[in-house]
Parts: C-alpha cells; structure tokens; sequence
C-alpha cells in the first residue's frame, strides 16, 4: 500500500503521539518505530519532527519526561503521559472517531 | 558518523535553551539516529549508507532546528512579557510624569505625605500610569491583553477617586477631589495603555511564533 504523509498526517500529530503514549512511556526513537509496525508502514513522516512536537507537549504538561539508562546502548529520554495528556488523548480519541465515521458515512459507502 | 555529527550541529545550533538542554536535546537526536543506523546496518548496509539512510529518515536539519526553535522559544516567554513589562512601565511612568493631566489628588498627597518638593498630582499620576502600564504590558501578550489592562487601570483610577472623593468629605472638601474625566479615562489612557502597549506588543510579536504547534509529517 502507499504510504500516507503530508497534511493528513500533520493534522492528526496529537492523537497519534498521544495515543501511543497511553499504554506505555516511551522514546522518540520507539514512538517511530511502533507508528510503522503498526500502520504496516503506511503512515511515513520525517522522525526528526517527532521531537519538535514531542516538547510542545512537554511544554503544554500534556507529557512528562526521563531519562534512562539502557542496557543494549546510550540512554534515552522517555515521555510519559501526564494526567493532563490522558485526559487529552481520550477527548483527541473521541474526536477523532466522530470525525472518521463522519466522512466513513460518505466516502465509506458506494454512490447512490 | 561525521555526518550525524555535522547534521546535529546544524539542527541545534543557537537553539534558545540554555547549554545543558541544548545538549540534551543533542543526545536525544543522536541516540535516535544512532538506532536507526544500527538497524540499518543490521539489516546488511554498510555504515556509511546506513548513516545517510538514517539522516534521509530524519528530515532536513535546517527545517528541524527551525521547527525545535519555535518550541523553545516559548521557554522565554515569561522573560518577554517581563521585558513588556517594564518597558511599559518606564514609559508609563514617563506619560504620568510629564502629561500635566487633571491636577488632582491633592487629598492623596494628605493621607500619603510626599516630599515637599515633589508636585503631588503629578507623582500620583506618575504612579498609577506605572501600574495601570505595568498592568497592561504584562498581560497583551495575549490577544485580550489590551482591553483587560485598561479595565484594571480604570478600575484603579476609579478606586482612587472613591477613595480620595470619601477622605474629601470627611476633611469638609469634596469639590477638590480628582475629576472623574481625568481619573477614569485620560490618564490611564494616556498614561498607562499607550505607554505599556509599546512594550507589550514587542513581547507578544516575538513569542507568536511560539505558539504554533509543531507537527509530524
């Protein structure tokens, strides 16, 4: 399948970031790679702009940050959800799902 | 891994954080890439392939530092509005001092004695157009900033009144209290917003750019 960026993507950098974040704390580097296990490689981004967007959330509250020591390699800097960010990714979350059965209604289905 | 050094110079140079989060920022970016050539390399390329594979993936430099500026420079955020701050209140006090506005507050000077050689309407005016500046260039940095900054230096000016207008009564001379003219709308005009303004709106141009929310993509 093609993969999928530009502004779709940008749109739903929040949710996705957000999301991810709710189960467990992890870096930028795992953030990465669990978007592309998980879309199959779908969604394509430039990772550099992770971090950018990863201390706007930082600076809104919205995630927590630390760092730690790693066994296999250099320490990374893990983010983890403040209770700010969990109430933020389950409102994003049910945006989102209004907005996609939205146009599901219309792009979803064959033409009258 | 000269290039990863060389891309990292060029995404964190000058950004506005202090050195120990620059660096930070720095480690962070180079653990990242450092992974991303490892799983390259694991994957059978060469380092030196692996390494501009990974910094492919990684964006352009130059639009990442621009993108990691815009965050960080709402870490000086507080330190504009302070500079807003008390820019207007040197040019408030400035207005307050120099406008001959109202001629008022003789009665302010009675129950706050000041010295003999110091105009006490001037001096009074001087200070509320510092606080009603002050009031103002600490607050538009937001969009509303200006309209609550004038309600608030109103709302002093009006206070004063009342209470000069009471102290007036009590001494047996009301009618030399501070007009409500020149108490509620002139001089905080004059005084306060304009001054504080100036200040302010330097704070809120430069720190608007650190609002955007930066996105992937």
């Amino acid at each position: 399948m093609a993969s999928i960026g530009g502004d779709i993507l940008k749109g739903n950098t929040l949710t996705l970031i957000l999301t991810l974040l709710e189960k467990q704390a992890m870096y930028g580097f795992q953030i990465a790679k669990e978007i592309d296990r998980r879309t199959d490689g779908v969604l394509r981004f430039r990772e550099g702009l992770l971090y950018p967007a990863l201390h706007q959330l930082e600076k809104e509250g919205l995630v927590e940050s630390e760092w730690r020591v790693s066994s296999q390699g250099p320490r990374r800097k893990y983010y983890l959800l403040t209770r700010r960010g969990r109430k933020e990714a389950a409102r994003l979350r049910e945006r989102w799902s209004v907005f996609s059965g939205a146009v599901n209604q219309i792009v979803g289905k064959p033409r009258d | 891994m000269t290039s990863i050094e060389s891309y990292l110079d060029a995404s964190c140079v000058r950004l506005a954080v202090n050195p120990a989060e620059a660096e930070d920022v720095r480690e962070e970016l180079r653990a990242h890439l450092h992974e991303l050539v490892e799983e390259h390399v694991a994957e059978g390329m060469d380092r030196q392939a692996a390494a501009e594979r990974a910094l492919a993936r990684f964006g352009d430099a130059r639009a990442l530092h621009d993108c990691l500026n815009r965050v960080h420079r709402g870490d000086v955020w507080w330190a504009l509005r302070l500079k807003g701050l008390a820019l207007g209140l040197l040019i408030g006090a400035l207005f307050g001092v120099l406008a001959p506005i109202g001629g008022h507050l003789e009665f302010a000077a009675r129950a706050f004695p000041l010295p003999a050689d110091v105009d006490p309407s001037r001096a009074h005016i001087a200070i509320n157009a510092m606080l009603a500046g002050g009031v103002i260039g600490l607050l538009s940095a937001g969009g509303r900033g200006l309209l609550a900054g004038w309600c608030v230096g109103s709302l002093l000016w009006l206070t004063e009144y009342v209470v000069h207008w009471i102290i007036g009564v009590a001494s047996g001379a009301a009618d030399a209290g501070p007009s409500v003219l020149s108490s509620v709308l002139l001089a905080p005009l004059l005084g306060g917003m304009f001054g504080a303004a100036v200040g302010a709106g330097t704070a809120a141009i430069l720190s608007a750019a650190a609002r955007v929310r930066p996105q992937i993509g």
